[in-house]
């Protein structure tokens, strides 16, 4: 060991492991059961909080306070500067309606929702919202890809231990739900993210109510197809 | 049909943004969004509660000072009920809403991306059957675009103060049984300190090593 000021690293073995420990992480104390020596106490704690917070993007995850907090400032900006709250379905509902516009002409049912989203002042187009779901899909993929947080799995380990390692059934069920989830979400006029977060921060009574009810059905449906003692390795 | 390319730009540059956060939030992630479900994991309370009180405290403050205006969805009581029950359904079996279903495709997860092409089929489905829909949606109620401040003729400010006093407590109810946790189950190693005899300072030596688990 090297105790000399001009080291910069200390050699340090722990257990059958040698460590290279940084001098400013290290103190000298007087060892108080010997007065003749010292100890050297080392504050791993803060050793490893300077060495990850050197990049945040690098990091795989945040405290959810962190990220919640970010939320909700990003939300000031979607008020303040884009007048646009955070939200993610209306932009798959406007997709689909000028998809199904391009595809089939002068269909009745197709004229009757255009007309009434015009007088709401609402007409379907690829705009901001739409970015928005784009980007959030390229940010996802730069987090994910710094981190090495990459996952490419088809079928998450909660589902393979209650339903097995069918791709085609996890598939499926994705799809399926993805649509119920969607077409609910429509129903209701927003998702997690419009009624959830932006409608519940506004107050609006509709969004609390959504909030409830979505938790609650979720819920139940989760509990029924997983129970409570299944999942203890989460 | 298109936005102005500012406001393109102007979200792509929100949607980066909120994408980063949701993957490092690991909402991305089917075991967070059902381990919620489950009563197990409680990251998307914490996050969503967060987003909350933080975000309206800022959106009041803005509307306020006539910097923004209020996007109110209006209560179709139809709509709002069945929409949520489908949407409870469809997500709690998914493992994903539709923000974290589309930064799941972006952290790579191929059954997300399927799930992603049904919530567009899902879209598809509600634009050709709108006519039909109405009804259901606007026949148990329309109470219009109401806020509990309006609902009840208070001050927005009132419920605002109510949502940071509940945020606290409840983070101080969390912090308390975690830290009760954390220390009886796995004690964090806080501090390895190494045993040098005096006399031998500034030479090499062998050190002896232990290790101790003070409270930092």
């Amino acid at each position: 060991m090297c105790l000399s000021q001009t080291c910069e690293f200390i050699a340090t073995g722990l257990g059958d492991k040698l460590f290279a420990v940084p001098m400013h992480a290290i103190k000298l104390q007087t060892n108080p059961d010997h007065k003749d020596k010292v100890i050297l106490v080392m504050d791993v704690s803060k050793e490893q909080r300077r060495i990850t917070m050197k990049n945040p993007l690098t990091m795989k995850s945040w405290s959810p306070y962190v990220v919640g907090i970010g939320i909700g400032v990003l939300s000031w900006f979607a008020f303040g500067v884009a007048n646009n709250p955070l939200g993610i379905s209306t932009a798959f509902e406007h997709s689909a309606a000028l998809a199904e516009k391009a595809v089939v002409p002068q269909p009745e049912q197709f004229n009757e929702y255009f007309a009434q989203k015009a007088e709401a002042g609402k007409s379907p187009k690829i705009g901001l919202g739409w970015m928005l779901v784009t980007g959030v899909f390229v940010g996802a993929f730069l987090s994910s890809w710094l981190s090495g947080d990459r996952s490419t799995e088809s079928i998450p380990a909660m589902w393979r231990e209650r339903f097995g390692g069918s791709v085609p059934l996890r598939l499926a069920a994705a799809f399926f739900a993805g649509a119920l989830m969607m077409f609910g979400a429509r129903l209701a006029d927003g998702c997690t993210s419009g009624h959830g977060i932006s409608g519940s921060l506004q107050l609006a009574v509709s969004s609390w109510v959504f909030t409830a009810m979505f938790f609650a059905a979720a819920t139940v449906t989760a509990l029924a197809l997983y129970g409570r003692t299944e999942t203890s390795h989460v | 049909m298109f936005d102005s390319p500012e406001r393109l730009v102007l979200g792509l540059v929100i949607g980066i943004l909120f994408g980063i956060l949701l993957q490092k939030g690991r909402v991305a992630k089917f075991s967070v969004i059902v381990g919620q479900f489950v009563l197990k994991d409680w990251t998307v309370v914490k996050i969503m509660g967060t987003a909350v009180v933080v975000g309206s405290v800022g959106v009041y403050a803005l509307v306020a000072f006539g910097l923004a205006d209020l996007h109110i969805k209006p209560f179709l009581l139809g709509g709002v009920l069945l929409g949520g029950i489908c949407f409870g359904v469809g997500m709690a079996v998914f493992g994903y809403c539709p923000g974290t279903g589309v930064a799941a495709c972006g952290e790579g997860n191929p059954d997300a991306m399927v799930g992603v092409m049904g919530m567009f089929a899902g879209a598809l489905a509600f634009v050709a059957a709108y006519p039909a829909l109405q009804p259901v949606i606007k026949g148990l109620g329309d109470m219009g675009k109401v806020t509990f401040p309006s609902v009840t003729g208070t001050s927005p400010w009132l419920w605002i103060a109510a949502l940071v006093g509940g945020g606290i407590i409840a983070l101080i109810l969390l912090s308390r049984r975690g830290k009760s946790t954390s220390s009886s189950l796995n004690p964090p190693l806080n501090s390895v300190s190494v045993s040098v005899p005096r006399s031998q300072r500034g030479t090499r030596t062998r050190a002896t090593v232990s290790k101790s688990n003070r409270p930092s």
